[in-house]
């Protein structure tokens, strides 16, 4: 099985080359070959040169387009190139490299998902967080069942993995606004199946969280609406193309 | 009772001349940009429609008064800017679908330029080897 690791990162010079380390050290299954591209998300710190540095293939932003489009463009490689699939892994290090088995093996089932999601909570899994990411993380699972009967435990989660339908899904279309739990919705509207694994994760390494503060409420506020409405886009796209 | 007011009589006065002039320097200076390429006419269009009927009624406020009379308002300025927010609102709806469509492009092509480098630089990469 061909693997490209997708490492999307924004000025995370601090975490990217021991997670760089870690991926370079990662076993998996005879007869699995892994690439790893680092999608520089236009960073203004020396992510690039320490991706470089480390010999893996670098994707070079000419600006910032955010955590949506910097995963499209390395999924787009993994689609053109002919991967059997991608794994997403955040450049901040909160993904440990060696839960990628775990993530995998699903794909190695008689009948493979299209779409792995690693998390946290998945069978209770104990990953400590705040009261308020908890509390937000549960409103965006009651969301997505709601309107895209999609069963995630961890919708926020940006380890995962992706199989040749989704590859083809999200070369064509995928959410920029918030993209991981969008995602989900658009992709149980195109018919894709989805699964969960239970993977350890760890706190990030570097760089800062983007939802913080009292952006939190206004947050949910966007993404459930974003959530709607990128499910209604994507079953309207399905009805048409059907 | 107090009558209505006679809205649509400007006979004194010249605010409404004034206003008129300031529609047509702006179009003068829309029109200023479009003809330097700042920019386009397609995209001004709808602009200079706008900046049209507000000058428009402004010219001819007689005519506007008994237009807002006839549409049932009290008073021409609330016609006005009935009118106004109205035509602003289309106007940044329209910008809104032009801005989305833009920055939707420039994602993909970002994209797009980022893969065909990391290519050319593998390509070289791969030259320089074998040299």
């Amino acid at each position: 099985m061909r693997v490209l690791v997708v490492v999307p990162a924004y000025n995370e010079q601090q975490a990217l080359g021991g997670l760089l380390g870690e991926l370079a050290a990662v076993k998996l299954d005879d007869g699995d070959a892994l690439a790893t591209v680092v999608v520089d998300d236009g960073s203004r710190d020396r992510t690039r040169e320490i991706a470089a540095e480390r010999g893996v293939r670098v994707l070079r932003l000419s600006h910032n387009l955010g955590i949506g489009g910097a995963v499209q463009a390395g999924l787009r490689i993994a689609h053109r190139e002919r991967f059997d699939c991608a794994v997403q892994l955040d450049g901040d290090g909160q993904h440990p490299p060696s839960e990628l088995a775990r993530l995998l093996a699903p794909l190695r089932e008689a009948e493979p998902p299209d779409l792995v999601v690693g998390s946290r909570y998945h069978g209770g899994g104990g990953f400590r967080s705040t009261v308020l990411r908890r509390l937000g993380s549960w409103w965006l699972c009651v969301v997505l069942r709601v309107i895209a009967r999609v069963h995630a435990s961890d919708p926020t989660s940006g380890f995962r993995v992706y199989g040749p339908r989704a590859l083809a899904l999200f070369d064509d279309t995928y959410p920029y606004d918030f993209p991981e739990p969008e995602s989900l919705a658009v992709a149980r509207a195109a018919g894709l199946r989805i699964a969960e694994v239970r993977v350890a994760m760890r706190e990030r390494q570097g760089g800062q969280s983007s939802i913080a503060g009292l952006f939190g409420a206004y947050y949910m506020v966007k993404v459930t609406l974003a959530i709607l409405l990128a499910y209604m886009r994507a079953r309207g796209r399905t009805r048409r193309e059907n | 009772m107090q009558e209505n007011e006679l809205y649509w009589n400007f006979g004194a006065g010249a605010g409404n001349w004034v206003f008129g002039g300031l529609c047509l320097l702006i179009v003068a200076v829309s029109i200023r940009l479009i003809v330097r390429e700042r920019i386009t006419l397609q995209g001004s269009m709808s602009y200079l429609a706008f900046l049209l009927v507000l000058g428009v009624m402004a010219a001819v406020p007689d005519v506007t008064g008994r237009v807002a009379h006839a549409l049932g308002f009290a008073v021409m300025s609330n016609f006005f800017f009935c009118t106004a927010i109205a035509l602003l609102a289309v106007l940044h709806l329209r910008a809104l679908v032009t801005l989305s469509k833009v920055q939707l492009r420039s994602v993909a092509l970002t994209q797009e330029l980022a893969i065909m480098q990391e290519k050319l630089d593998r390509s070289l990469a791969e030259l320089r080897r074998d040299r």
